[in-house]
């Protein structure tokens, strides 16, 4: 059985599904089994690295009974279901000083080689940790301390779509040309995000994501064919 | 051309929102729609409309629309002059238009928005289930865009022949400034005192959120919280101490604390009221909002016939 789930309301549209427990791998069943399920009023499930956000309709149903809803689809899930089609991504990327706006920035106050920024950035394994902020934004969490390096304090105004960046213990993917004060350190020619596509991104919450170096050269051959 | 609309003059910011774009947040789609839905929701109904469908939303100043069909129109949000061939019409009621006359919307005065009904669907294409205009990533409207001079809409016809008008009871005091909040899960970071005071609203404010100053929220803790859904009508505190209420464009988390929700019925209130007046928040209960949200479904049901759960 499932417990040590806290539930609370947040506003009269939503309600939240927070986890006691360190990992979140119940977090992660309830998002499954809550994406299965269809509960009249609800508009938005949405999964962050540390909750799950319910959005609804108050015109149509209200916290307390979502709740009751809730509680017992928990209370009837299998803890021991194995998930799903976890997928893994290979992600090009081009490190080059062109695209990699603030290696030399990181390089100082990291006091680390931009070649071993670069080397560590690209053996580590990412695990996607939620979507959103803005659309198709990709939030991967990453245990590699030597990277740990807070946001800029002055965010860029405009970020380049398809810009790798990192700030605490994550690497974040702007699919989409944004503000953002996250340090860029390459840039991928891939477009993750279709808008008119369904769904619009395919790297979904709890996959696996790991990079490969690229030179600018392939670069614009893989941009081209994008 | 038939059944269309020319754009003869585009206003500020004029922008074609519908209550569709629903279930796209976890792609980072906000949900957009109109800022006032109450007013959305009544111009609709005026012209026999779904209320999820397209309206325009008008901000500030008006455009000039010239009807290249006959059809009917409805107007609902804040008092604004409207004229078709220069003679002024009334707002809140079913009006005609005819092929060829040319309505012509002034400037908003009490507040900042309208909305127009067209009798019809608009054939545009739709981005996420949704005509909802949200320029940041060209979804929705003509082009991913506000309404420009020279833009052509086609309308897919449709036959309504009541005249309707809305009670002066569902017509908003645009007085009011007092806006009723919930407490939000961050409501412990700060000091209740400093929420009682008023706020301004600023003119930095958009469709993503309204700016707040005047007074600094100081906040218990500067630590931030994890990235966390966020969603319209939230009050978050970055560590400026302004604070941002969220609007229909809101992004879909943030990390900031969010310190209250504004009520579902009060949400359209704050979006008509303007740069540099004074609004004061004012605590209720998550049951108190419910019963709000009850009334109005009521209110809605009895003087309109309209269904708000459907």
């Amino acid at each position: 059985m499932i417990d040590n789930i806290d539930i609370y309301s947040y506003g009269d549209s939503s309600m939240i599904i927070k986890s006691k427990k360190k990992n979140n791998k119940d977090l992660t069943l309830i998002y499954q089994a809550l994406n299965s399920t269809n509960f009249d009023g609800v508009d938005d499930i949405i999964k962050t690295v540390s909750t799950i956000g319910l959005i609804f309709n108050p015109y149509k149903t209200k916290y307390s009974k979502l709740k009751n809803q809730i509680t017992s689809l928990i209370d009837k899930i299998n803890p021991l279901y194995k998930d799903k089609d976890v997928k893994e991504w290979k992600i090009p990327v081009c490190y080059s000083k062109n695209y990699g706006l603030d290696l030399e920035y990181l390089s100082n106050k990291l006091k680390l080689s931009t070649e071993n920024i670069i080397k560590y950035h690209k053996e580590s394994t990412y695990k996607v940790s939620m979507i959103g902020f803005l659309p198709g934004f990709v939030y991967l969490d990453y245990n590699n301390p030597i990277l740990n390096i807070p946001r800029k304090n002055t965010p860029r105004s405009s970020i380049p779509d398809g810009s790798i960046a990192i700030a605490r213990n994550q690497t974040g993917i702007y699919n989409l040309n944004s503000p953002g004060g996250w340090n860029i350190i390459g840039k991928t020619p891939k477009k993750l995000f279709n808008k008119e596509g369904n769904p619009p991104i395919k790297i979904k919450e709890g996959d696996i994501v790991k990079f490969y170096e690229i030179d600018e050269k392939k670069f614009k051959n893989i941009s081209r064919q994008e | 051309m038939k059944n269309t609309i020319e754009i003869i003059r585009a206003g500020i910011f004029s922008s074609i929102q519908d209550l569709k774009r629903v279930g796209f947040k976890k792609y980072g789609i906000p949900k957009s729609g109109p800022m006032d839905d109450q007013s959305h929701i009544m111009a609709n109904w005026l012209v026999g409309n779904n209320i999820y469908s397209e309206t325009i939303e008008i901000t500030f100043s008006g455009p000039k629309i010239k009807f290249l069909f006959n059809t009917k129109i409805g107007l609902c949000g804040v008092k604004t002059p409207v004229f078709i061939n220069d003679k002024e019409i009334k707002m809140n009621k079913t009006i005609k238009i005819k092929s060829g006359e040319i309505l012509d919307i002034k400037n908003c005065s009490t507040g900042n928005r309208i909305y127009l009904s067209i009798m019809g669907e608009m054939r545009l294409k739709k981005n996420f289930n949704s005509l909802s205009t949200y320029d940041k990533i060209t979804l929705g409207g003509v082009n991913g865009r506000k309404l420009m001079k020279g833009d052509i809409i086609k309308f897919k016809k449709k036959k309504f022949n009541d005249d309707r008008f809305i009670p002066e009871i569902l017509i908003r005091n645009h007085n009011d400034k007092i806006i009723r909040v919930i407490k939000g899960p961050e409501y412990y970071l700060i000091n209740e005192k400093s929420i009682n005071k008023s706020f301004i609203v600023t003119s930095l404010s958009d469709r993503m959120g309204i700016r707040l100053s005047g007074n600094k929220i100081k906040l218990n803790s500067n630590s931030g919280i994890d990235s966390s859904v966020v969603y319209e009508g939230t009050i978050q505190v970055p560590p400026d101490g302004n604070p941002i209420v969220l609007m229909r464009d809101s992004q879909t988390t943030g990390g900031y604390p969010r310190i209250g929700v504004i009520s579902r019925v009060d949400i359209s209130k704050l979006s008509q009221i303007k740069f540099n007046q004074k609004i004061k928040f004012k605590f209720i209960t998550l049951n108190e909002s419910e019963s709000l949200i009850n009334f109005e479904k009521r209110k809605f049901k009895s003087k309109l016939g309209i269904d708000l759960s459907s």
